[in-house]
């Protein structure tokens, strides 16, 4: 038996924070996950980067726009913010992560930012 | 959402790229206006060119001049040359002196990285209380974060903090800026608002620190260096709307 799932009064109230790369070269995911999650840690500490519930979406990445989303927790979004501000290098490359929007829902981030461009 | 980031290198002040790049880069990050820093002792002709550039990719250059100074009669001499060139007059924190001095003086805009290079946050409740005076903002450095690691940075995030509280006790305006020597090290006025939120302001005023901060600061120098003397008195061109028609 597995349990139950939470009444959404219980469960943890998260954002979707939808970043873009800016880059020299081309970035890959793993580049990108490894840059961020490195970030993330050291910024916030393993206390700090649990109690933010990072979650890095990967099947909402798009390569070729280099353009993310990263789940986290509702009052742990500058926090991220920073973190992502602190990323300098992607695999070989120098590169920029900006915010481009934050969102209350996965749907609303498709709809916003990630369809809008295609 | 109009945001300013007031500290910028280019290739004539000791930075990696050229203003091109910078305004290049600027306008990916979506950024309204990038205050371009020019040491006080160099020439500002090169600030109508880098303003000519930008207009066209619709981005606000502000001319900033740095005055790097060795002591405290130093900065009176360089502050009183660049006031009447520049956009915003910064000076270069570090030394006490020197970050009590700019306080001190109402000439000065902004002061830049006070903590930079010391074992405690650079300004105390005297250089707070005379920075709200006069009206000079404290600079949160991004590129002080940015490039130091662990144990440094955080140093110099924990004396950010002092500083933050010091300025909210006292009223003094806190800016968040870049501090970019390269135009990798830019970033978005939203990310560089986040940091004076996570040092303790408030999220309304850490966003007011990247956005309308700089803008008023901006706008009330321009209006300064146009020729307007007071506040709410504005010089009148053409006087003929207010003189009376025949007839009337």
């Amino acid at each position: 038996m597995e349990p139950k799932r939470l009444p959404p009064s219980l469960r943890a109230k998260s954002r979707y924070v939808i970043f873009e790369v800016i880059s020299e070269g081309k970035v890959v995911f793993e580049d990108v996950t490894k840059a961020i999650w490195n970030a993330v840690t050291e910024w916030l500490g393993e206390m700090g980067s649990s109690e933010a519930r990072l979650w890095i979406v990967k099947n909402l990445y798009s390569d070729s726009k280099q353009i993310g989303v990263i789940k986290c927790a509702h009052d742990r979004v500058e926090h991220i913010r920073v973190s992502l501000a602190l990323v300098k290098m992607t695999g070989e490359t120098r590169a920029i992560i900006r915010v481009i929007g934050v969102t209350g829902t996965i749907k609303a981030a498709q709809l916003k930012y990630l369809e809008a461009g295609k | 959402m109009t945001y300013y980031d007031l500290h910028v290198h280019v290739r004539d002040s000791g930075g990696e790229n050229s203003a091109d790049d910078i305004i290049s880069m600027a306008s990916k990050l979506g950024l309204s206006g990038v205050g371009i820093v020019l040491h006080a002792e160099q020439g500002f002709d090169s600030f109508d060119e880098y303003k000519k550039k930008g207009e066209k990719a619709g981005i606000d250059i502000v001319s900033v001049a740095l005055a790097q100074a060795k002591n405290v009669n130093d900065i009176k001499r360089l502050v009183a040359k660049t006031r009447s060139k520049a956009e915003i007059v910064a000076v270069y924190g570090g030394d006490y002196d020197i970050n009590r001095a700019a306080c001190e003086n109402p000439m000065v805009d902004i002061l830049f990285h006070p903590e930079r290079g010391r074992i405690d946050s650079g300004i105390d409740h005297i250089c707070a209380r005379a920075a709200a005076e006069n009206e000079v903002a404290i600079e949160i450095n991004f590129h002080e974060l940015l490039e130091s690691y662990r144990k440094k940075r955080i140093r110099v995030f924990a004396r950010m903090i002092r500083n933050v509280m010091l300025c909210g006790k006292f009223g003094a305006k806190t800016i968040a800026t870049s501090g970019s020597i390269s135009k990798w090290d830019m970033r978005f006025g939203r990310e560089l608002a986040a940091i004076p939120y996570l040092l303790g302001e408030e999220l309304g005023k850490s966003i007011e620190s990247a956005s309308t901060i700089p803008e008023d600061i901006v706008k009330k120098n321009r209006e300064k260096l146009a020729g307007k003397k007071w506040e709410g008195v504005a010089v009148v061109e053409d006087l003929t709307q207010f003189t009376k028609k025949e007839g009337e």
